[in-house]
């Protein structure tokens, strides 16, 4: 028969066993696991604190930029083009270069443009194209072209077609082609 | 009396000769102590347990709280302003990066054009931001300067591509009734953009017409047709010296 002491102590040593089994050894995991998710979450908020602070500094840097320069910026890329603002300057810079300006329509947007529509979006200015008609000398057209890239926004000419006229005078067809920076909305563009 | 009274005697003694008792008690002292001291450092080690999980557990909510106040300070307002700029300004870049000069390019063609030549007929397109293609109708006079006007645009600096092709040779009757030989071809010429890029220059740099916005309408409310077709009397003379081609 065991004897008395020997049983308590055995008891004893069971006891703890349990312990360390039952309480001890999950304890440790769940401090463990914890530990790693604060070790996680110290890392996430120090990221996110370095994107906030990174977005204050660009805040700050946005409000320190002057409000014309925020404003030729604008200008030079718009949200969107107007296609009665863009026709008069056309034809301003034609007045200006002495030309005979005969007309100007607004087409569409760029050919290439659509056809890689999905894969330049968001990425690349949305480019519009305006046909110019106008007559005029040599250097009255070379005037106009020397103009249109004075202007403060782009009139860029993609397309250009002279031909001669009786009396010596000059027809000139440009595709001008102007940015924006977003698509309009979609029953502007679509033919 | 045979034997001794002792022997006899029907009340038990105490035997004098203990038996000397053989337990091992020095054995289980020692497993008694172990077994309370692994017992007590269990439950030692259980509390230290319990403690050292709350504590961590208040350090990874802390944490948690933390990272919470980061994200409620995140400005979404802020960021949007921030990516609606740098999305403008890179497109406005990119743009700029590859503003070119068609003024140039007849600069460069009235420079590459010999006097016996004339331009029938002439057409430019721009090429995906990468070139300028020219396609020209040219009438001369002779065979020689065919070939001299191509090997001036071959020699050309700024003219990259130079094919001639469509080559005819005509009688042509002026208006008086002389008689005399043209010769005319089509030359494709390219001219990469990065050969004509746009320079403002002092002289040249806010020439283009200064539109007026929002002076048009009148204090009566009607547009005022001199000041839509207002422009800067600004002008650039350095054209005016160059002998046209066409």
């Amino acid at each position: 028969m065991i004897p008395k002491g020997l049983f308590s102590q055995i008891l004893m040593i069971g006891a703890a066993v349990a312990i360390v089994m039952t309480y001890i050894q999950p304890a440790l995991v769940g401090v463990q696991e914890t530990q790693e998710n604060t070790g996680l979450y110290q890392a996430e908020r120090q990221k996110i604190s370095a994107v906030n602070s990174l977005l204050t500094n660009q805040a700050s840097r946005l409000d320190a930029i002057a409000a014309s320069d925020k404003k030729r910026l604008a200008t030079y890329m718009p949200d969107d083009v107007d296609e009665v603002d863009v026709p008069r300057t056309i034809q301003a810079i034609a007045v200006q270069s002495g030309v005979l300006f005969k007309n100007v329509v607004y087409e569409s947007l760029l050919d290439s443009y659509l056809r890689n529509q999905t894969a330049q979006a968001g990425t690349y200015p949305i480019p519009h194209v305006f046909t110019v008609t106008v007559d005029g000398t040599y250097l009255q057209i070379k005037d106009m072209l020397r103009l249109l890239e004075q202007n403060d926004y782009p009139l860029e000419v993609h397309e250009l077609t002279i031909s001669v006229l009786d009396g010596g005078f000059l027809s000139a067809t440009m595709r001008i082609v102007t940015y924006a920076n977003s698509l309009p909305i979609p029953s502007q563009f679509v033919n | 009396m045979p034997g001794s009274s002792q022997d006899t005697s029907f009340i038990p003694k105490n035997n004098t000769a203990r038996r000397k008792r053989t337990t091992r008690s020095g054995n289980v002292y020692v497993l008694s102590v172990v077994s309370y001291i692994i017992f007590f450092s269990s439950l030692a080690a259980a509390a230290g347990v319990f403690f050292y999980g709350g504590y961590i557990q208040s350090q990874f909510e802390q944490e948690v709280l933390a990272m919470n106040n980061e994200v409620s300070s995140f400005n979404e307002a802020d960021m949007q302003r921030v990516i609606d700029f740098d999305s403008r300004l890179r497109k406005a870049h990119e743009r700029v990066q590859k503003s070119v000069s068609v003024a140039s390019v007849f600069d460069a063609l009235e420079a590459a054009t010999v006097q016996s030549v004339r331009f029938e007929s002439f057409s430019l397109e721009r090429d995906s931001d990468k070139s300028f293609t020219i396609e020209a109708r040219i009438e001369t006079d002779t065979f020689d300067s065919t070939l001299f006007q191509r090997g001036i645009f071959d020699r050309n600096e700024v003219v990259e591509v130079v094919e001639v092709d469509d080559l005819v040779i005509d009688d042509v009757t002026t208006e008086s009734g002389l008689v005399f030989k043209s010769v005319s071809f089509t030359a494709n010429l390219a001219i990469p953009l990065t050969a004509v890029p746009y320079k403002p220059t002092g002289s040249t740099a806010g020439a283009a017409p200064f539109i007026p916005t929002e002076d048009i309408i009148s204090n009566e409310g009607e547009v005022t047709e001199d000041e839509s077709s207002e422009v800067s009397e600004e002008t650039t003379d350095e054209d005016t010296s160059n002998e046209s081609t066409l």
